[in-house]
């Protein structure tokens, strides 16, 4: 229902969850798109099943780690010569009592799902200006609300609405929008390696996961934001985090 | 503006669907009718006066014709129990009253909130009943001035603050029926509302030079974020509210 000829999006996380179903439906949409995550076989079997079009373009790379960002980046550009539409989608979740966050933990997770965006959209950004292009960043419903065990990862998610913002402020003289995504709990893969921590007060859990949407949503709700936000129908949308959650914050 | 504005309109497929504009006949409320009718809706529109003709300068000769006046119960009650299907509610009509003469405070609240809430209820029974494929929704037009203060007009800031609430309220009440409730946030755009800031030199720079993208909005940027909503695309987003000001509110909270 959109039309990305012509367009190229850069895709991480695409391996698996709301990253994979991007990819998969810009490519459907018209768009040349770049998949990228730490789990290259991964996303090779997404571009095989998707028919090993020449549109589609695989990388490995690893969020954690700044180089690494950057060499993804500039292998996406050197492919396609453009980029259109960048989705920070890669991600990881997880749950920790705060007295017992152990401090690498903290800082793993702050470098995947925030530190990783500021390096790769420093290197993307100079074809972003030159495209009129945008920026889509995947935060959470945890970037706005409090929750139980997620002092980093709330932490994290917070940090990518600010960052989001920020590029938009800095850069909508130059074209370029900039809008995060406040998912509230999708079924994904991202929860099977979730747990809470021992001696958790499921009372707390219990009282989020009793809000309403909480958990229900598919990919197919979170990608149909991002296309929106990507397209030209919001051209006049920067700065925004949106919330698809089934009105979990509206509560 | 430096640089062309990127084009290209989503296909949206509202074929079958009914969608009542409210104040269909100008600025945002015609670009949004005018765009669901592009996707295939039939379209109701209202205004004030007594027949579509009226408005010289529009062709409304697409869309079905109501007369409505939001300062009248009876009037809002007649549009209710006139409607006997319906899909979608714009509830869009509304406004500062004039630059020049705000409405008073009570009649202010009365067209921007309390007509709002009216028209939802008399029209529920028949969301309610919407077989839509996208889900039946309403879509409420909220304002910069539900953020900001501005000394002009007291009564529209407190009602449409109290929109983007009362959004979230319906979002709550009618979110386990399937039916969702959305608001759309428009910055500057310039139509007869606006007319009298948009024409002034001083006034129309100093809002491109506090909006990041430099510009004033075009009320089909609003009409994208209304059918963004009211699609299938949005089925999971409910009681939010979705700004659209070329980034003016980024510099606040
Ligand atoms: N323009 C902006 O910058 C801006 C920004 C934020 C929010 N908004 C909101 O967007 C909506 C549309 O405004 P617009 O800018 O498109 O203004 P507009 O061009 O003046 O259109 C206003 C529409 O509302 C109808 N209307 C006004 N007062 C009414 C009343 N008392 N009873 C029934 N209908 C009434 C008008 O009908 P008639 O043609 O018969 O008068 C007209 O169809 C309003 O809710 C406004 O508050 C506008
Ligand atoms: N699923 C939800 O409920 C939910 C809710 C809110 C926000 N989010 C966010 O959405 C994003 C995607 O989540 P998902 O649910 O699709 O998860 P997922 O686990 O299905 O997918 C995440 C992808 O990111 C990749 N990845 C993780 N760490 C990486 C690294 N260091 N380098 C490169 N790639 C890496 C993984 O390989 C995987 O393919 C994440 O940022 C997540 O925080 C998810």
């Amino acid at each position: 229902m959109y039309d990305f000829s012509g367009q190229v999006v850069l895709v991480t996380g695409a391996a698996s969850g709301i990253g994979r179903a991007s990819a998969e439906r810009f490519f459907a949409e018209g768009a040349s798109v770049v998949l990228a995550d730490r789990n290259l076989e991964g996303v090779q079997s997404v571009a095989r099943e998707l028919g090993q079009d020449e549109r589609l373009h695989c990388l490995g790379f690893d969020a954690i780690d700044r180089a690494s960002c950057i060499d993804m980046v500039n292998d996406a550009l050197g492919h396609f010569g453009r980029l259109d539409v960048l989705c920070n989608i890669a991600g990881i979740a997880g749950g920790w009592r705060l007295e017992d966050m152990p401090p690498a933990d903290w800082q793993r997770m702050i470098d995947i799902n925030l530190n990783s965006l500021f390096h790769i959209t420093q290197a993307a950004i100079p074809a972003l200006v030159e495209s009129r292009g945008n920026v889509i960043n995947m935060s959470s419903a945890s970037g706005k609300q409090g929750q139980p065990y997620g002092t980093c990862y709330c932490a994290s998610k917070a940090g990518v609405i600010g960052f989001s913002k920020a590029v938009a402020a800095e850069f909508a003289s130059r074209g370029v929008r900039s809008n995060a995504i406040c998912p509230g709990g999708v079924k994904t893969p991202i929860y099977d390696n979730y747990t809470f921590p021992e001696n958790a007060e499921m009372a707390l859990i219990d009282r989020m996961r009793s809000l309403p949407g909480f958990g229900e949503a598919e990919v197919s709700d979170i990608t149909a934001m991002i296309l929106f936000l990507a397209s030209s129908e919001a051209r006049f949308v920067t700065g925004v985090a949106f919330d698809v959650d089934g009105g979990q914050l509206a509560l | 503006m430096a640089n062309s504005l990127p084009t290209g309109r989503a296909a949206y497929d509202f074929n079958g669907l009914k969608v009542l504009v409210t104040g269909g006949t100008a600025g945002i409320g015609l670009a949004t009718a005018q765009y669901f009718a592009d996707a295939g809706a039939t379209v109701t529109i209202t205004g004030t006066r007594e027949a579509p003709q009226q408005y010289s300068d529009e062709d409304l000769g697409r869309f079905d014709y109501r007369q409505l006046s939001l300062l009248s119960r009876d009037s809002i009650d007649a549009l209710c129990a006139s409607v006997d299907a319906l899909d979608v509610l714009v509830n869009n009509a509304g406004g500062t009253g004039g630059a020049q003469t705000p409405y008073a405070f009570e009649e202010s609240v009365q067209v921007n909130l309390n007509a709002v809430w009216q028209l939802c209820q008399g029209l529920l029974p028949r969301l309610h009943e919407a077989s839509a494929p996208c889900g039946a929704s309403i879509v409420n037009v909220a304002s910069e001035m539900s953020l900001y203060a501005s000394p002009w007009f007291p009564g529209y800031g407190a009602a449409k603050a109290a929109v983007v609430q009362l959004t979230k309220t319906l979002a709550a009440q009618h979110g386990a029926a399937g039916l969702r409730c959305n608001a759309v946030l428009p910055g500057s755009i310039p139509t007869r509302m606006t007319r009298s800031f948009a024409d002034d030199e001083a006034i129309h720079d100093a809002v491109c030079q506090r909006t990041p993208q430099q510009r004033w909005g075009d009320p089909a940027e609003i009409a994208s974020a209304v059918l963004f909503l009211a699609s299938a695309e949005a089925s999971f987003v409910n009681g939010h509210t979705l700004v659209v000001d070329g980034g003016y509110s980024i510099t606040d909270a």
